[in-house]
């Protein structure tokens, strides 16, 4: 059963007004192009950790009265979620569902690897009121998988995906990445066939990103990169194999409905879908941003490091590590930036008067977009089309 | 001699950029006690921004220092600083007028450097005492015996009166301060003649309208005067007078020989121009000072706002700056390409990219200016002449009959062993030969007199010929009127639309080569855009050259969730920045470069 959220008018899509992120960083291994917060550890604190996330979800509700808030998604990202304890998700979930009001179909997801998880578990995780998987499968390729420094294998995560269903989850998701350097358009188009093959509902696609100024911190690829020592595919071969990727997903059924998600009808992510239609989320847990506007809008980001983290929550501390206050301009610039990552596109008319900003002044590259192809009018709002999503970048900041 | 002025000094420095004048002038303004320590800034005369970085002095300075010299009498010096660059030459000729005597810097570690070459000659012209000073003799690598033969060879000056100083460590500056007194001749003027007072700098203040410096040579002027200016016969009182010490202090009267501060209600900075005589209403002098003229700009180009709505804000600063710099003009202009802006006149290149520096700076615009061009003369077809001074204006071909361009009569004082290689740029230039003398007893330098489009010389000439002569040639010019040439108008299109701003108007034998340049200039500078631009150069309806940059295939984040937005959204803020300083020209983004793109070749 497909969860339910709200429709965001503005962008025409079912998306989550507030969410709850929550962030589990511990990895058996750290993968070199992973700019998420992590920390690879051979024994996990499960325990402590889990404490620390109820002492943090307790005083971020009092301090910003939120308490009793309607949550329309729950997402459980990380690190790898599938090494917490499937009882410790059950006593996380217990504690947002009795502090908050955790609404009807409200999407929970939780993020797998495929190499640390097997069905016993995952249906413990159900049972605790998990609904969906995102599992990081990345490829089926050995070589593509040793290139990204994955432990598991094509076999691993096509068994791990069987399990998921096993354990009774409809609504399963995967990861992908291309642009791999050494990876074949050939290799992208059989991942992406195996992928649709497993019949999934949800499928991301990512090409792999090694800019440092668009990561958040600095990964050992990236490095190689700066070195020349490794050398990524060119921009028309990385744009090829988007293409490859969309055409394939289209003919299973998953449409593409973000720059790098697809889905089959009414299987798009709730939780991800607030993130770019300007919704609220609060987030727990090492290095989580968090999102909430119930006095003054800001967002605030919480330590990277886990032990850093656990000191200060157990200290009786703010685990923050920046805080930042939002103008009326940049939740504007923000509108619009993520309103244009999606296929349904966004109405900007609509979000300049929301925000008090000129819409004339735009009115000439919109035009421009439009007949250059880069941009189409969806249902009145200013979408882009495959070839505007190549360049999503030059153009939000253009309309921002 | 009349004995009330015998202790007045007039003089200027006259120095290569680097060779220390500006140290120099620090170091004098302390020995003489005219500045003590708390006052001390580095490089006291020049005041504006961007004299201090350029290291160039825009406007005339002057102070006034007192010193007691050796036979126990009190001096008073002024010290009339000069600006240094050719565009400025009219100015110097003025406060050089306005001196008995000139120190000239030369650097011991680099000998005699031609840029100072003419205003030396003009100094000569003046008969002006000339005292070289030896500069930078602390410094292990001075020459100073090598550096006085130079100045004898080069120049062709007595090295005899030379001062060798070091002004970094303070070292001689009392025998130079000695040396000022004896040499320099005090002013031969007499208070009791008619009025009769050189004006060689104005600007204009705020509060008291404008101010002048002047040089009084006969007579008296005192508070309550009513004054004449020569040049257009209107008559003002006299309001306030003072000298600079280092600070504007006011005096009752300045008499022959001095020279200060000079306001007298005058509201226009028009109505003071540098070279224009002050005299008496009521008992006027004889005649004028010599050689007063009319500054004219002499290029033009196009300052646009990059925001369209920056338009008020610039016709503001404009008037504004134009109140402090009379030789600069302005009127609005309309392009296709860049919308509104104003069409500005200027005395020369170095001239231009101050007034656009200080718009930028003071007045915190973003502006985007044209190419600069010379006044054209048009005849078209059965009807009188027109001045253009816009290429876009230029009337279709067919509607003309011929076109006539501006030429100057270029003097380049060059050492014999650059001389192939500055003859070989004239030639290049268009420049018609009219004159080759040898100067000095050695025959080692030589003058070469061109006639030379005035075109040519503002396309970087004077840069092409300090850099092939290693900076020994020296240029200075005066206007030759009007010739006819074979000129066309070069247009550039960018995908398809000519891109007024970026028309020039060139010889017809270089076109193909500028129109080549121009397209690779362009293809440099454009920044990879959404969409594939095409650069075309054409005459009339026949292109002539085409560059094509290629769309940008990919610029977008993978991944954008929660923790990326305002990361992300800072990406986007800076890449939104940067295309605040571009114009929109039909769909395609040009940075500001790309309309100066046609003033530098790469010959």
């Amino acid at each position: 059963m497909a969860p339910r959220a709200p429709l965001d008018p503005l962008t025409g899509l079912e998306a989550a007004r507030f969410g709850v992120y929550v962030h589990f960083p511990y990895c058996l291994s750290k993968c070199p192009y992973c700019d998420f917060a992590s920390t690879a550890a051979r024994t996990i604190p499960d325990e402590r950790y889990t404490a620390a996330i109820l002492a943090e979800l307790e005083g971020r509700l009092e301090a910003q009265q939120l308490t009793g808030r309607e949550v329309t998604s729950i997402f459980i990202g990380g690190g790898t979620p599938s090494l917490w304890a499937p009882a410790s998700v059950a006593k996380v979930l217990e504690a947002l569902r009795s502090k908050l009001r955790v609404a009807e179909g409200c999407e929970v997801t939780l993020e797998a690897n495929p190499g640390a998880s097997d069905a016993g578990r995952f249906a413990d995780y159900r049972a605790a009121g998990v609904n969906r998987l995102s599992m990081g499968v990345q490829s089926f390729e050995a070589s593509t998988l040793a290139t990204l420094g994955r432990a598991h294998d094509g076999a691993t995560a096509a068994r791990a995906f069987e399990a998921a269903r096993r354990a009774g989850f409809d609504n399963v998701s995967m990861d992908f990445i291309y642009g791999v350097h050494g990876q074949t358009l050939a290799q992208v188009e059989s991942d992406a066939r195996r992928a649709v093959a497993l019949g999934s509902e949800h499928l991301s696609a990512y090409a792999l990103t090694l800019d440092k100024a668009s990561l958040a911190e600095e990964v050992p690829l990236a490095r190689q990169l700066a070195r020349g020592e490794v050398s990524l595919p060119p921009d028309d071969t990385v744009v090829r194999m988007q293409r490859v990727v969309r055409d394939v997903f289209a003919a299973a059924g998953l449409q593409r409905y973000e720059i790098s998600n697809y889905a089959k009808p009414g299987f798009h992510s709730r939780h991800n879908a607030l993130y770019w239609t300007g919704g609220e989320y609060l987030a727990l847990g090492t290095g989580a941003t968090g999102h909430l506007r119930a006095t003054a809008p800001f967002r605030y980001s919480n330590q990277r490091s886990a032990e850093k983290y656990l000191l200060e929550v157990e200290a009786g501390r703010w685990p923050e590590a920046s805080r930042e206050e939002l103008s009326g301009l940049e939740l504007f610039e923000e509108r619009v930036a993520m309103g244009l990552r999606l296929a349904s596109g966004v109405d900007l008319a609509a979000v300049c008067a929301l925000f008090g900003q000129d819409f004339a002044s735009r009115a000439l590259t919109v035009r421009h977009l439009l007949s250059a192809g880069m941009a189409e009018q969806r249902e009145g709002r200013l979408a882009l089309t495959d070839a505007g999503f190549d360049v999503h970048s030059a153009i939000a900041a253009r309309l921002m | 001699m009349p004995s009330e002025n015998a202790h007045i000094r007039n003089f200027s420095i006259i120095a290569h950029i680097d060779h220390g004048k500006s140290t120099l002038a620090d170091r004098l303004l302390e020995k003489t006690g005219t500045v003590n320590d708390r006052q001390k800034q580095a490089q006291f005369l020049d005041n504006m921004d961007i004299e201090r970085e350029r290291g160039i002095t825009i406007k005339a300075q002057t102070v006034r220092m007192h010193y007691k010299a050796l036979d126990g009498k009190d001096y008073v010096l002024n010290l009339i600083d000069t600006p240094g660059h050719v565009d400025f030459a009219y100015e110097v000729s003025r406060s050089l007028a306005a001196c008995e005597g000139a120190l000239l810097v030369v650097d011991a570690t680099q000998g005699v450097e031609a840029q100072t070459l003419a205003n030396v000659y003009m100094a000569m012209e003046h008969d002006l005492e000339i005292i070289p000073v030896i500069n930078k003799i602390d410094l292990p690598s001075a020459d100073v015996e090598r550096t006085l033969n130079e100045i004898e060879d080069v120049i062709g000056l007595d090295s005899s009166t030379a001062v060798p100083v070091s002004a970094k460590e303070g070292v001689n500056i009392d025998k130079l301060l000695e040396a000022v007194v004896k040499l320099i001749p005090p002013p031969a003027g007499s208070k009791d003649d008619p009025l009769k007072a050189l004006v060689f700098d104005s600007w204009y203040d705020n509060y008291r309208g404008v101010v002048m410096l002047v040089r009084v040579v006969d007579g008296e002027v005192k508070i309550g005067q009513k004054i004449k200016l020569w040049s257009n016969g209107k008559t003002f009182e006299v309001q306030e007078l003072g000298v600079i010490a280092p600070f504007p202090t006011a005096v009752k009267s300045l008499m022959a020989g001095e020279v200060g501060i000079f306001v007298a209600n005058v509201k226009e900075l028009a109505d003071a121009k540098v070279g224009d005589t002050i005299t008496d209403a009521e008992r006027p002098t004889a005649a004028p000072f010599p050689d007063f003229k009319e500054v004219q700009p002499m290029v033009f180009s196009g300052v646009f706002p990059v925001d369209a709505a920056d338009y008020d804000n610039l016709r503001d600063a404009l008037t504004k700056l134009r109140l402090n710099d009379s030789a600069f003009t302005w009127e609005p202009e309309t392009s296709t390409a860049l919308g509104f802006g104003f069409r500005c006149g200027f005395l020369g290149l170095l001239h231009m990219e101050i007034v656009q520096e200080r718009l930028e700076r003071e007045y915190n615009l973003n502006l985007i200016s044209t190419a600069p061009s010379v006044v054209y003369k048009v005849f078209p077809h059965g009807k009188e002449a027109i001045f253009i001074d816009n290429p876009s204006k230029l009337p279709p071909t067919q509607n003309i009959e011929h076109l006539e361009e501006p030429y100057l009569i270029c003097h380049i004082h060059v050492p014999n062993d650059h001389l192939g290689s500055i003859l070989k740029l004239c030639q290049d230039r268009r420049g018609i030969q009219k004159g080759l003398e040898y100067l000095g007893t050695t025959g080692t330098r030589c003058r070469v007199t061109y006639e030379m489009p005035l075109a040519e010389v503002v396309f970087d000439f004077f840069d092409k010929m300090k850099s092939i002569s290693r900076g020994y040639a020296s240029l200075d010019y005066e206007l030759g009127g009007y010739k006819e040439a074979d000129l066309v108008k070069l247009d550039i299109l960018i995908n398809g639309e000519i891109v007024d701003a970026l028309s020039i108007i060139v010889h017809k034998d270089r076109a193909y080569l500028r129109g080549r340049e121009v397209c690779e200039k362009l293809k440099a500078v454009i920044h990879k855009q959404m969409f594939e631009v095409a650069i075309q150069a054409a005459i009339g309806s026949k292109i002539i050259s085409r560059e094509t940059i290629s769309a940008v295939r990919k610029n977008v984040l993978a991944k954008c969730y929660g923790g990326d937005i305002s990361r992300k959204r800072k990406l986007l803020e800076k890449q939104k920045e940067g295309k605040k300083r571009m114009k929109q020209v039909g769909v395609v983004e040009l940075p500001q470069e790309a309309f100066l793109a046609v003033l530098k070749s790469e010959e």
